[in-house]
């Protein structure tokens, strides 16, 4: 599995963020999300589920197994998830560095 | 006071949001809702605790005990589901959380994903409905009839509804909320597609083709008719004889309502109204003529 074809969603990417460090369930990281983002970024259940739901299928992240007494499902990043990750953490970063150099360079477009 | 009411109302899909501020304001009311329905939701009485609910569609749910343990981990309790893909929700209401905390789908993309899924679902249908008004509008002009009028035109306008509805529901932003809710006008026509439906089929199975073999030594023939809906019926004839014969369709006062008549090779058609009751069909040999000997006479009212 490769590179996402095109800019993951803030939803996609703060779940695989939230996965990064280990399995995490789904009221994991909606809170986590809400933490990091500084209360910008907020995933619903119905944007979770789909999320999930689409990642699974493209083989970025799996379920894990769960105490049976646990209704909560655990999520795991899985290497190709990883690596989307890691690809897109790098593409922004590469934006925000862009955005920086044009924003506090001071100088302006010749006429 | 009563503990249980059902109400019978139908949302165009387009107004999913309309009939969750309903849900809301009922519950605030006291009335918590039991069961969700397309037509039909069932409450029950209970002012102590005050819910907000969710809808969401999704006819494709590929884990449904994954889909709705993902909805518990964030407070949501499942009420019920449709035939057709909604699914009903309710999470208990804090005034002090965000009104966020209410909203299933939080960012653009996902919002669209549903609304893509029911427009896939809502253009079909329009385009059905418009194909079966085409149907209907040919069926119409071969045999008119109120049934066949009534089933055109709300198929016609329920399809340009469904395909408004779900551009609507397509693009939020450019069509805005709509004014005043269409539940009432999708509702009519909606019933009045089925009763035209229903009727139509009643009155084409009672009216189905006739052929009789001509016996040229028993004229005249007549054949007792009872018309129970009061419609627009087409005397279809089609003779095949070696005599002039008319035909005549009377109503039990002797009132002719139609007539015609030839020979030889006779098509002819003519439409009439009638009401509910009794009638005679009448063949017989025209004035002057000498009895035939030998052909087939087929006669449909329908």
């Amino acid at each position: 599995m490769g590179r996402p074809t095109e800019p993951l969603t803030e939803s996609y990417f703060y779940i695989l963020l939230c996965l990064y460090r280990g399995p995490n369930h789904g009221y994991g990281i909606m809170r986590q999300t809400l933490e990091l983002s500084e209360g910008h970024v907020r995933i619903g259940s119905g944007t979770m589920y789909g999320a999930t739901s689409n990642m699974m299928k493209k083989g970025w992240i799996e379920e894990c197994p769960t105490p049976d007494a646990d209704r909560r499902r655990l999520y795991t990043l899985t290497d190709a998830g990883r690596q989307v990750l890691l690809d897109e953490a790098a593409r922004l970063k590469h934006l925000a560095a862009a955005a920086e150099s044009v924003i506090e360079g001071g100088e302006k477009n010749e006429e | 006071m009563r503990n249980k009411k059902t109400r019978y109302v139908m949302y165009p899909a387009w107004e999913y949001r309309r009939e969750l501020e309903d849900l809301n304001a009922l519950s605030d009311a006291g009335w918590q809702l039991e069961k969700g329905g397309c037509f039909r939701s069932v409450f029950y009485r209970d002012e102590s605790t005050r819910y907000r609910y969710a809808l969401d569609y999704n006819q494709s749910i590929d884990d449904p005990v994954r889909y709705r343990d993902t909805f518990a981990e964030q407070g949501w309790e499942f009420i019920s589901d449709t035939f057709n893909g909604w699914h009903f929700f309710r999470k208990v209401y804090d005034p002090d959380l965000p009104p966020e905390e209410y909203e299933i789908y939080t960012d653009e993309s996902s919002v669209r994903d549903m609304a893509d899924r029911w427009s896939r679902l809502g253009y079909t249908l329009g385009a059905i409905e418009l194909v079966c008004a085409t149907v209907n509008l040919f069926a119409l002009l071969r045999h008119p009839s109120i049934t066949s009028i009534a089933v055109a035109l709300a198929c016609l306008a329920l399809g340009v509804m469904i395909l408004v509805g779900a551009w609507r529901i397509r693009h939020p932003n450019v069509a805005g909320k709509p004014k005043k809710s269409m539940g009432w006008c999708f509702t009519t026509l909606f019933t009045v597609l089925l009763l035209g439906m229903f009727f139509g089929v009643i009155r084409y199975t009672q009216y189905s083709s006739s052929e009789y073999v001509y016996d040229p030594d028993l004229p005249p023939w007549t054949w007792e008719m009872s018309v129970p809906l009061p419609d627009f019926y087409t005397l279809d004839v089609e003779a095949d004889t070696d005599a002039y014969v008319d035909i005549t369709v009377t109503n039990k006062n002797g009132k002719v309502l139609a007539e015609m008549g030839g020979g030889g090779d006779l098509r002819a058609k003519e439409v009439m109204f009638l009401l509910p009751g009794k009638y005679d069909v009448t063949v017989q040999y025209a004035d002057g003529t000498e009895p035939g000997t030998t052909g087939i006479f087929r006669y449909e009212i329908n």
